[in-house]
């Protein structure tokens, strides 16, 4: 990180902090200012879109960890957010467990199932563990159509409205601050995981699995440790999503989503924190984009021009970054920070 | 330094994407103040008059349509139905062609809101949040998987719907999402009345399958009440096999299964692109009520004999629909006026889809539920609870001009309109009415 | 015993269409070492094409093939030079998000050019079905077996006789000594993209000749991953064989094991994806594909 002249650390401590200017400290409360006030300002469904951006981040924290950091690449990201979207369903509206019991099993129960999916990646990588990985969708998708008493199947399972403590969540404003905590939550916990001994083993294994091993990094136990981590994430995101929605169904975490993560990822900066954000907002709007001005076209293309356009602007936003700028928003805004910090030199 | 260049231009793209976004958003909130009330205060004591005379208002119909996925051909065919008919109503102020007295106050004009939620649950809810910000006061269901998640919302904010999914689900209170099909499993029911008229082996009973679709629609059948009463008709219910909404691969495995199991009545729910592959194959194995294996396949209104049979012609002899709509050849007056309204309003591209029909039953269902409430409270001051409480539930006797077998009448927990069940049957390429069936009521309301 | 026949011959035709796609595959894997997940979405496009050709424009079927052959000539030049040429070299992830949002484009300017409908050109293509005594062969299988070795004879014609071929084959073992022997190995790519485009066009053709078109037809991309994971990433023979096999397990498990799942089953959805993974965890270079020893 580049920092202005003039910061110096003089312990370790100082040196590893988040947080080294008054500048910084500075911007972050302004930024936190600021998310804090949308409900003040924005409209209904604005506030709808801020909320899903929100669930949105924590579910690609969990996928940065795993494909980002460690290299294991999961295209079945939405099958673990269905896992605990499904989790959170059947625990509150079957088993009545409160809204903050449900909420952590569903990520633990996603996690589990995530490990178990994860096992092939003890043999596999590249190619063949995004086929595994796209099977454990599908075989997610297929397992809950199946246990229909318990899942609902096709039809779905409606969610009581989530109480924490006797106070109902109910409004959009505040489960728009619930997720809002959650997800400044999990940016700490992902950039912090980052900072661990297992973030750093992640990164070796990334960048060469045969050597970490024989530098004595445990490949099964620290793949499989990836794999819980990113789909506690994902499976909090489903349960919040469904929360959100107070109905589960297969519908709400459709294949591609998978995709529009791995997506975000490769937009926002493969393996960077405030990347995933960048990713997600970029990703996002622009399906926003296609959402708000497909009636409009529908004059002059057809009425289905919202849908091929949610499908093409993303589409062609990954399309582009890949070949121009494969290392992400994040990259090219250090790069633009860099070079105003050392102007005018 | 060329990819330097490159790099500034996915920016600059972003954040043009960005801005338009934002102001896409922007323009959203705008709408949302419908049109203040400014100074009349005599809201609710003799609004025709005093309106005639007042602000312009806008009333908006619509809701989501799944325009993308299975259900695009009916949802397109319905929304043009829609648009037509609002064009229509603010030409002629007055609910349709055969009514003197439904008028509409001439400071009320309609229009048509919507968005298409491609059949996912999840963007339904983001669609119906953004529609109801611009003011929409009715909503409508594109699918049963939309109904189910529409439901709740539906009952906290009292917004009241209508729906071209007739799933039973909608029985159940509180009853706001307002069908112009008879429910799915009446239709069922109605079919195999028919098929046990027709039945004369007294030494067996006939045996009945369901072959349906493997999604929410094709399950709606799928419950205790409908089997039992099929039981008690006289039926054997061997069991049940599930085709993919849209099939990719020809259903041959399910209808080897109905052969190997010697079922006589197969009973389901699908739509055209996956009932036109079902008895394609169904033919090719040898199978139907002409075929050299005697079976009979009937399915529920969203498998349209008016698209089916076109685009089958002989080999779709024997197909059953129950529910439908009327045929576009019908002299009934609403099809006349949908004729009328195509010829006025899109000369060129004529809609040939019977869910065009279905549009129109909608739009004016949702049409006369506003001017129903608006004769009670001003109409610049509605709310979604009054279109509900004193528009839908007090729509008596609507005709549609014989577009739907009876008149439409709803209540308070009463969201099935019709009273009757139309049959339909391919013969010789043809559709044929098969006349009407009581309603059974296989689910109570 | 005519039930398991029955299933088995429908399985065959469907083992048909995968080893299609899954030819596809190969071909450019082999050439490039890239893998293409869009294949589904040129049979997707074909179906389009195949529908505008014949049921739209009413040209005659020979003139139909030549003309969505041409268009997919085009289209595989195209995306292997402006979208896959500059990924040589770039990790996996790469190349693979690219064909992905590749297909997400193909598939959103199917549905802005052609809307969501479902679309049937029943009647233009020739019905073809031979009946074995109580067995029916469906057409597609027909069709499937007719255009398959139309294609991998024309395959092994070329490659065998055809100074290009031999580059292909060249550059499939080291592309690093066949750049060195002065072929031009981007020459090569274009090719394999080409071909497989155009394999998977005609298929779709054909396919949406039988069973209708709609933007649905793309997911037998997907399940047809699961033949190329069987058959090995590398062997033409490979997908053949994995594909027909796959076809037949399939339609065998949802016909026998579908009545015995607590709801409906669905197998046949969910069989190519479940062997995929036991392949996986098993053998993962698959039945045929060469396994690579790696090196630090």
């Amino acid at each position: 990180m580049s920092l202005p002249s003039g910061t110096f650390a003089q312990d370790y401590a100082q040196d590893m902090r988040l947080m080294r200017t008054k500048a910084q400290w500075g911007s972050m409360g302004l930024l936190l200012v600021f998310l804090a006030t949308i409900p003040l300002w924005a409209s209904d469904s604005n506030l709808t879109t801020a909320t899903i951006i929100g669930i949105t981040i924590i579910s690609v924290h969990g996928l940065n960890i795993l494909t980002g950091n460690c290299g294991l690449v999961s295209m079945g990201h939405s099958g673990f957010m269905m896992v605990g979207g499904y989790a959170m369903a059947i625990l509150s509206a079957k088993v009545g467990l409160p809204f903050w019991a449900a909420m952590p099993a569903a990520g633990l129960i996603a996690g589990i199932v995530g490990v178990l999916f994860g096992l092939p990646s003890l043999r596999i990588k590249g190619f063949y563990l995004i086929m595994a990985t796209v099977s454990a969708y599908f075989i997610i998708h297929w397992l809950i159509l199946q246990f229909r008493d318990l899942t609902g199947g096709t039809d779905g399972l409606s969610v009581p409205t989530a109480t924490f403590f006797g106070l109902a969540i109910k409004g959009k404003a505040t489960y728009y601050y619930l997720v809002l905590v959650l997800a400044v939550l999990a940016t700490l916990v992902a950039k912090n995981i980052l900072r661990t001994r297992a973030g750093r083993a992640f990164v070796a294994i990334r960048d060469n699995d045969l050597a970490a091993e024989v530098m004595g990094v445990n490949l099964w136990g620290y793949r499989l440790q990836a794999f819980f981590i990113g789909c506690v994430f994902a499976g909090v995101a489903g349960a919040l999503s469904v929360q959100y929605y107070s109905y589960a169904n297969v519908e709400q975490f459709p294949f591609f989503d998978s995709v529009w993560f791995l997506g975000m990822l490769i937009v926002g900066g493969m393996g960077s924190t405030s990347g995933v954000i960048y990713g997600v907002l970029a990703i996002k709007l622009l399906q926003l984009l296609a959402t708000k001005i497909g009636p409009s076209l529908a004059e002059v293309v057809n009425p289905q021009a919202a849908v091929g356009l949610s499908l093409i602007l993303p589409s062609l936003a990954i399309i582009l970054f890949l070949i121009f700028a494969p290392r992400g928003i994040e990259h090219i805004w250090g790069r633009f920070r860099g070079y105003y910090q050392a102007w005018p030199f | 330094m060329r990819r330097v260049k490159s790099l500034w231009a996915i920016l600059f793209m972003i954040a043009l994407a960005l801005v338009v976004a934002v102001s896409g958003c922007g323009g959203g909130d705008a709408t949302t103040t419908t049109a203040p009330a400014p100074t009349d205060t005599t809201a609710g004591s003799a609004p025709t008059d005093t309106a005639a005379a007042a602000e312009p208002v806008t009333l908006y119909i619509g809701g989501t349509f799944a325009l993308t996925g299975p259900y695009a051909e009916d949802c397109a065919a319905v929304l043009a139905g829609y648009q037509d008919y609002v064009k229509w109503v603010n030409d002629n102020k007055i609910l349709a062609p055969w009514y003197s007295d439904k008028t509409i106050p001439k400071n009320v004009t309609f229009d048509v809101l919507w968005g298409d939620d491609a059949l996912a649950p999840d963007k339904t809810l983001t669609i119906y949040d953004d529609l109801k910000s611009k003011g929409l006061l009715t909503e409508r269901v594109s699918g049963s998987p939309e109904g189910m998640a529409l439901k709740d919302k539906l009952m906290g904010d009292k917004i009241g719907a209508t729906s071209q999914s007739s799933s039973p689900a909608y029985l159940n209170p509180p009853g706001n999402i307002f069908t112009n099909a008879p429910i799915y499993t009446d239709q069922m029911a109605a079919i195999a009345e028919w098929f046990l008229k027709g039945w004369t082996d007294t030494s067996r009973k006939p045996r009945v399958a369901y072959l349906t679709a493997d999604s929410t629609l094709g399950r709606n059948l799928d419950i205790p009440e409908m089997q039992a009463y099929l039981e008690k008709l006289g039926y054997e219910f061997v069991g049940a096999q599930y085709v993919p909404m849209v099939p990719t691969a020809p259903p041959t495995t399910q209808l080897a299964w109905l052969k190997e199991n010697k079922v006589d009545l197969a009973l389901g729910l699908m739509i055209n692109p996956g009932s036109q592959p079902t008895i394609k194959e169904a033919v090719r194995l040898g199978m139907g009520p002409d075929q050299a294996y005697k079976i009979t396949f009937g399915f529920g209104y969203p498998a349209h004999l008016q698209v089916f049979a076109p685009a089958m012609g002989e080999q779709g002899n024997g197909v059953v629909v129950a529910g439908d709509f009327a045929a576009w050849e019908s002299n009934a007056e609403g099809v006349a006026f949908a004729n009328e309204m195509q010829a006025k309003y899109r000369p060129n591209d004529k809609v040939t889809h019977v869910m065009y029909l279905c549009g129109i039953v909608e739009a004016m269902t949702q049409v006369e539920a506003l001017r129903l409430a608006s004769t009670q409270v001003d109409p610049a001051k509605l709310t979604s609870a009054d279109v509900l409480e004193k528009g839908f539930q007090q729509i008596k006797d609507l005709s549609t001009g014989g577009i739907l077998v009876t008149n439409l009448t709803y209540g308070p927990g009463d969201p099935e309109g019709v009273d009757e069940v139309r049959l339909q049957q391919v013969q010789g390429g043809k559709i044929v009415e098969l006349g009407s069936y009581p309603l059974r009521g296989i689910v109570p309301k | 015993m005519t039930f398991f026949l029955q299933l088995a011959i429908t399985g065959l035709a469907l083992g048909m269409m995968y080893a299609l796609i899954a030819i596809g595959f190969v071909i450019i894997f082999k050439c490039s070492q890239a893998f293409n997940i869009a294949q589904g979405h040129f049979v997707m496009l074909g179906g389009y094409l195949g529908y505008t050709f014949l049921a739209v424009l009413h040209l005659p079927v020979w003139l139909s093939i030549i003309a969505v052959i041409a268009v997919a000539v085009v289209a595989g030049g195209v995306i292997e030079r402006l979208a896959l040429r500059p990924l040589v070299g770039q990790p996996v992830l790469a190349v693979i998000m690219m064909t992905i949002a590749l297909a997400g484009v193909l598939e959103g300017i199917a549905i802005l050019l052609w809307g969501g409908e479902y679309k049937t050109y029943h009647d233009v293509l020739p019905a073809i079905t031979l009946n074995l005594g109580a067995i029916s062969i469906p057409p597609e299988s027909l069709i499937g077996l007719i255009v398959s070795t139309i294609v991998v004879t024309l395959l092994m014609l070329m490659f065998r006789y055809t100074k290009i071929g031999l580059a292909m084959r060249a550059t499939a073992e080291d592309e690093q000594v066949t750049r060195g022997a002065g072929i031009r190995a981007t020459m090569v790519y274009a090719l394999a993209w080409i071909i497989a485009a155009v394999v998977g066009v005609v298929g779709g053709v054909l396919l949406g000749g039988v069973s209708g078109v709609s933007i649905a037809m793309s997911e037998i991309g997907l399940k047809a991953l699961a033949v190329v994971i069987l058959g090995g990433l590398d062997s033409i023979g490979g997908a053949i064989f994995a594909g027909l096999m796959l076809g037949i397990m399939e339609n065998l498990a949802a016909g026998y094991l579908d009545p015995l799942m607590p709801s409906g089953g669905g197998l046949a959805g969910v069989f190519p994806f479940i062997v995929m993974i036991l392949v996986l965890m098993i053998k993962p270079h698959g039945l045929f594909g060469l396994k690579r020893i790696e090196r630090v």
